[in-house]
């Protein structure tokens, strides 16, 4: 689950929380941030009815049988709901645990800073058209709402074939061009959507790079404004999320790999394996299966942070003693294993692992000036297919050795 | 128990937000605040509960967010009594709720009874833009005038509805 990983802390940095039900909305799992956005925390609890707990559920079950049928839907969207003087938006996806069971992700995300001047704009310009409105003034509304906008929302006007008519201050600035330079022009010249056409009455994502090219990433308000029932021009207003898609490709990264080393973590080693398996052609793999000697004993001695510090120091070394194609992985707290593919000659094999083992004597870990940790390991190594005919058995097997030899060790130490 | 999703739709600065703070806890502010995005109240009444989605008001420059509608039991749609061209709009937000839901029955809030008006309304011709409408009030959220009937009506065809 999510909440036993990184995941939960890039949540909050992020401003996001999460919660995961089932299509009968029971709830399977949260995070700490989500409970003060419920609307009855004490109803937050796992096996609970996720509509009771959030009102803003009730009624959305046709849209949930929608996406566990449609392909082609990824995602529901509930933008803008105020709840406690805070703004924020629903993102309803599926979210597959494993292959077995599909269930259904909700991330709250906190509006931007952005999004509260936003409304406080709006609702400006509401109040004002209403004096005008009470009163019986003719108003220039459009004039109106667009020097009221909030001034830092970068916002631009395209006409039905998208060329740009105005835009505003800020927009000038993030590409560093005078506004005559960019009205006239098509807006695909400076945004690139996967939208080919502005729809109305519409969201979507944009991306643009500024004058030092950087990569941003908007979600845009596309507001349609009419003259005589006829759509002749559309209000785009861009908010930048580039930090939230940041998020959430850190939160891929974080599903698959071990934060810590920055190696591939042990269900994707397990796929990977299982991949090179099945498109193999006649050729051997070997993989070999370290496990760190007293490493609760490192981290009793010198503490967590030096025992993290030795972890990736020996992940690099591994790195390094490897050929590019080899897969070196993280497979438990103080268990590593490598995937030699393609071994046309063994004697390359065994070298490589002469090597690993030197590293105990020639490279510990100089943790501070007074701290140098001598690390120990066990290695051990089988053969596909020689040993195993698939991932998990070839690394039980590998496992299995391993036990033996530590159980050996351990008998050869008594007799001393 | 049941609970169930009502929306209400309607111009800016028609009083939604009003007619839903006299309806769930009797109270009524002067100030004008226009709502942004989506709040959500919840009434329970009798045996259902109803989950009220007060939704940003149209603006000439800002439609309805049809989003919001998607999966409502009933609507509400609120005018004002003063401004003729929120009365207009009635036709429109009938429109926009039935493309997202067809079968809703609909109940019309003439809001602001209590601000004498410089013109008059045709309640019937009113009624006759859908026979989805069930019912039209003229409504004050300053006086809590036809409020509660408003919404336990809309309750009672909704709860009627569900039972059938």
């Amino acid at each position: 689950m999510l909440s036993q990983s990184i995941a939960s802390l890039l949540c909050k940095k992020s401003n996001l929380s999460y919660l995961i039900f089932d299509q009968s909305f029971n709830i399977i799992d949260f995070n700490e941030e989500l409970v003060e956005m419920a609307d009855d925390k004490n109803i937050l609890k796992f096996s609970a009815d996720a509509r009771e707990a959030f009102w803003e559920f009730i009624g959305i079950e046709q849209e949930i049988t929608k996406l566990f049928k449609s392909h082609a839907q990824k995602n529901f969207e509930i933008p803008m709901i105020q709840k406690k003087g805070i703004f924020y938006s629903v993102e309803i996806e599926i979210y597959e645990q494993n292959k077995s069971k599909r269930l259904l992700i909700a991330y709250f995300r906190k509006n931007s800073e952005f999004s509260l001047k936003y409304a406080n704009a709006i609702q400006e310009i509401n109040r004002k058209t209403l004096i005008f409105q009470t009163e019986q003034k003719e108003l220039s509304k459009q004039e109106n709402y667009y020097k009221l906008l909030n001034k830092k929302m970068l916002s631009f006007y395209v006409d039905s074939d998208g060329i740009i008519t105005q835009v505003n201050d800020t927009c000038s600035l993030f590409f560093l061009k005078d506004k005559n330079m960019m009205i006239g022009s098509h807006f695909s010249l400076f945004f690139q959507t996967r939208e080919s056409n502005i729809e109305t009455s519409q969201s979507s994502v944009m991306r643009a790079i500024d004058t030092e090219g950087r990569e941003t990433l908007f979600h845009t308000n596309i507001i349609p404004l009419q003259k005589d029932e006829k759509i002749y021009e559309n209000l785009i207003i861009c908010q930048d999320i580039t930090y939230i898609k940041q998020a959430e490709e850190e939160l891929k990264f974080a599903a698959s790999n071990d934060t810590l080393t920055g190696l591939i973590n042990k269900n994707d080693f397990l796929k990977k394996v299982d991949k090179l398996i099945q498109k193999r052609d006649n050729e051997t793999m070997w993989l070999c299966f370290i496990d760190l000697s007293d490493f609760k004993s490192i981290n009793k001695n010198y503490g967590r942070h030096a025992g993290d510090m030795l972890l990736k120091h020996l992940s690099r070394l591994l790195k390094s003693l490897v050929r590019d194609g080899d897969i070196v992985a993280r497979v438990g707290a103080d268990e590593f294993a490598i995937l030699f593919n393609k071994i046309k000659d063994e004697k390359y094999l065994e070298s490589t692992i002469n090597r690993i083992h030197q590293i105990k004597k020639s490279s510990p870990l100089l943790y501070s000036v007074n701290d140098t940790i001598v690390f120990d390991f066990n290695l051990t190594y089988s053969c596909y297919p020689k040993d195993a005919d698939d991932a998990k058995q070839l690394i039980l097997e590998t496992q299995k050795l391993m036990r033996i030899k530590k159980q050996k060790n351990k008998v050869s130490l008594n007799d001393i | 128990m049941f609970a169930y999703k009502i929306v209400m739709v309607g111009d800016f600065a028609t009083g939604k937000t009003s007619l839903i703070r006299r309806f769930i806890d009797n109270s009524f502010s002067e100030e004008y605040l226009s709502s942004i995005g989506v709040s959500i109240s919840k009434k329970i009444l009798g045996d259902s509960t109803m989950i009220i989605w007060d939704i940003e008001g149209r603006t000439e420059f800002k439609p309805i967010f049809k989003q919001y509608l998607s999966g409502a039991k009933g609507f509400i749609i609120v005018a004002d009594l003063t401004r003729k061209g929120t009365i207009e709009s009635i036709k429109d937000h009938i429109n926009t709720a039935l493309s997202v839901v067809s079968d809703a029955p609909i109940c019309i809030a003439l809001n602001k009874s209590d601000v004498k008006s410089d013109f008059s309304v045709d309640i019937e011709e009113i009624k006759g833009l859908s026979t989805n409408i069930i019912s039209v009030f003229k409504t004050s959220a300053l006086n809590g005038d036809a409020v509660e009937d408003l919404f336990k009506q809309l309750n009672a065809k909704i709860v009627k509805d569900l039972k059938c």
